[in-house]
């Protein structure tokens, strides 16, 4: 059984729903809430299932941030634990990570944070009919394609409201011209 | 529950050490080849190593620093050179797509043990995706526009862990050496041709050895064959192992199964891939009817292996024998 980073207590196996349709066994620290998630365990856990697992709880969070300034070691392979910071996720998610068995350790509140983030990332974008009628609409439409790049297809007709239209088509005539050089001596 | 890691990167310490080597050996192989066709250039145009002709081997010496020079920036600029090429941007994290996508991307690197690589968009409406870079600390990975229209997030983490794999097993520096490589053997192939046609070897053609003139010849004449040659080194078994260790970090074939169904449905040509980027790309983009084949000639002469296959695989890991697809 292995132990707590945080409180070097046994840790108990809890089940979460994981994509697709299957349970995937995760070890939690009855003291402190923290989760450590081996190599594959983080990302296929379904977002509700953070709530049950992490719920919130003030008195604990505020525990748990005193405890971050002590190295943690692996309760695998017992490898130092190295931060892993990501800018788009939220600051306050600061996933702690194995270099050698790649296991994940979430103090409490932070797998919470990670899973909330990943279903705002699913809920924020198109949906797949829309993004399919979106293009089938715009790929006819020269204004969609003009050098302005990734913008086109998905930003677009919020594309037009860019501010500096005149400096973005500079730069993709510019680019342009230095890709068709590129591919004229490179062969590619 | 974890597997063993010291096996793991037992395994994926062999693979890269053995992509390493193979890069060494392109490499050392593309110098000769070079060499080859410089001594070739100076022999039959500029008549040196004969009497009366020049001391000094002009094409030979600007042939080396030539190839000396390609292989140099192909080890350390050729990702950039080949993302400038394909117009590839960085994603916008304004548009949700994008920042979904670099949500996925870290999920992925987190879960292969991999730095986070550089990540990048090409607007092209053909699905597809790549990744390059010499080693996992300088390593991009960059999908289409396409791609991320027509994929769910499960299967766009398919994909994403398809390109991390071949990060992590160090493909990406042979795949990357071998497209600048190609590009410049295409490059010398059509400066060499030009050369001897107009060189004075019909003048003095009397003079030469046969034995030189014939290698020569051969050199000169069938560079782009030896570029597919080069090409061949990114065997079809690359993929199939990308495939598998993409399920060993998303433990989900089916999102990788069905994301190939989706890619070979789609059908798009991808205007910007050619023969040197191909065999960097998730599935050929130029389509070429060897890929759908099996048996050792398509094994030898294509660089992907046919989808059918890699899905039929994925379906049987995910315990669907006979490759019956469920409803995506």
């Amino acid at each position: 059984m292995a132990r707590c980073p945080h409180c070097d207590v046994e840790m108990q196996e809890v089940s979460a729903r994981a994509h697709p349709g299957r349970l995937i066994v995760l070890d939690q620290c009855q003291d402190c809430g923290g989760i450590w998630c081996d190599q594959w365990e983080l990302f296929p856990v379904e977002p509700e299932e953070s709530e049950r697992l992490d719920p919130l709880n003030e008195k604990l969070l505020k525990n748990s941030m005193a405890l971050k300034k002590r190295a943690l070691y692996c309760p695998r392979c017992g490898d130092r634990l190295q931060s892993f910071r990501e800018p788009l996720l939220p600051s306050d998610v600061q996933l702690q990570r194995c270099r050698r068995c790649h296991g994940i350790w979430l103090n409490k509140g932070q797998f919470r944070g990670f899973k909330s983030f990943q279903r705002k990332t699913r809920e924020e974008k198109m949906s797949g009919e829309e993004a399919v009628r979106k293009a089938v609409r715009n790929f006819q439409d020269p204004r969609s394609w003009v050098t302005t790049g990734t913008r086109g297809i998905f930003a677009y007709p919020r594309g037009e409201e860019l501010r500096d239209g005149i400096g973005v088509s500079a730069k993709g005539a510019f680019s342009l011209i230095l890709h068709s050089l590129l591919r004229l001596v490179c062969g590619f | 529950m974890a597997g063993s890691p010291e096996h793991e990167a037992l395994d994926f310490a062999e693979r890269q050490s053995r992509n390493r080597r193979l890069s060494a050996v392109i490499v050392f192989l593309f110098l000769i080849f070079f060499l080859s066709v410089g001594l070739s250039v100076d022999y039959l145009k500029l008549d040196a190593f004969t009497p009366g002709g020049p001391q000094f081997p002009l094409a030979t010496v600007l042939a080396l620093a030539v190839s000396t020079g390609i292989s140099l920036t192909s080890y350390y600029w050729g990702s950039d050179l080949i993302l400038r090429a394909l117009g590839a941007e960085a994603p916008n994290l304004e548009l949700p797509e994008h920042r979904e996508l670099r949500n996925i991307v870290t999920e992925m690197a987190l879960a292969s043990g991999c730095p986070m690589p550089k990540i990048h968009v090409i607007f092209d409406p053909a699905p597809n995706a790549l990744a390059m870079g010499r080693d996992e600390y300088h390593a991009s990975i960059c999908v289409t526009t396409g791609l991320l229209l027509l994929l769910t997030r499960e299967q766009t983490q398919g994909v994403i862990a398809h390109e991390i794999a071949h990060i992590r097993n160090q493909d990406t520096l042979l795949m990357s050496l071998i497209s600048v490589l190609l590009g410049g053997i295409a490059l010398l192939s059509d400066w060499s041709q030009r050369s001897v046609s107009a060189s004075a070897y019909r003048r003095h053609g009397q003079r030469k050895n046969a034995l030189w003139v014939v290698p020569s010849l051969f050199l000169v004449l069938f560079s782009p064959l030896i570029s597919r040659l080069l090409a061949m080194a990114v065997s079809r078994q690359r993929e199939y192992l990308a495939d598998a260790t993409a399920v060993e970090f998303t433990r989900n074939p089916l999102g990788l199964a069905q994301a190939l169904e989706k890619i070979r449905n789609a059908a798009m040509p991808f205007h910007k891939a050619s023969r040197g980027t191909a065999h960097l790309f998730f599935v050929n983009p130029l389509r070429r009817r060897v890929d759908d084949r099996e048996g050792r000639l398509a094994d030898l002469l294509s660089t992907h292996p046919p989808i059918a296959h890699r899905i039929m695989l994925l379906y049987q890991m995910a315990g669907l024998a006979g490759g019956r697809s469920p409803k995506a």
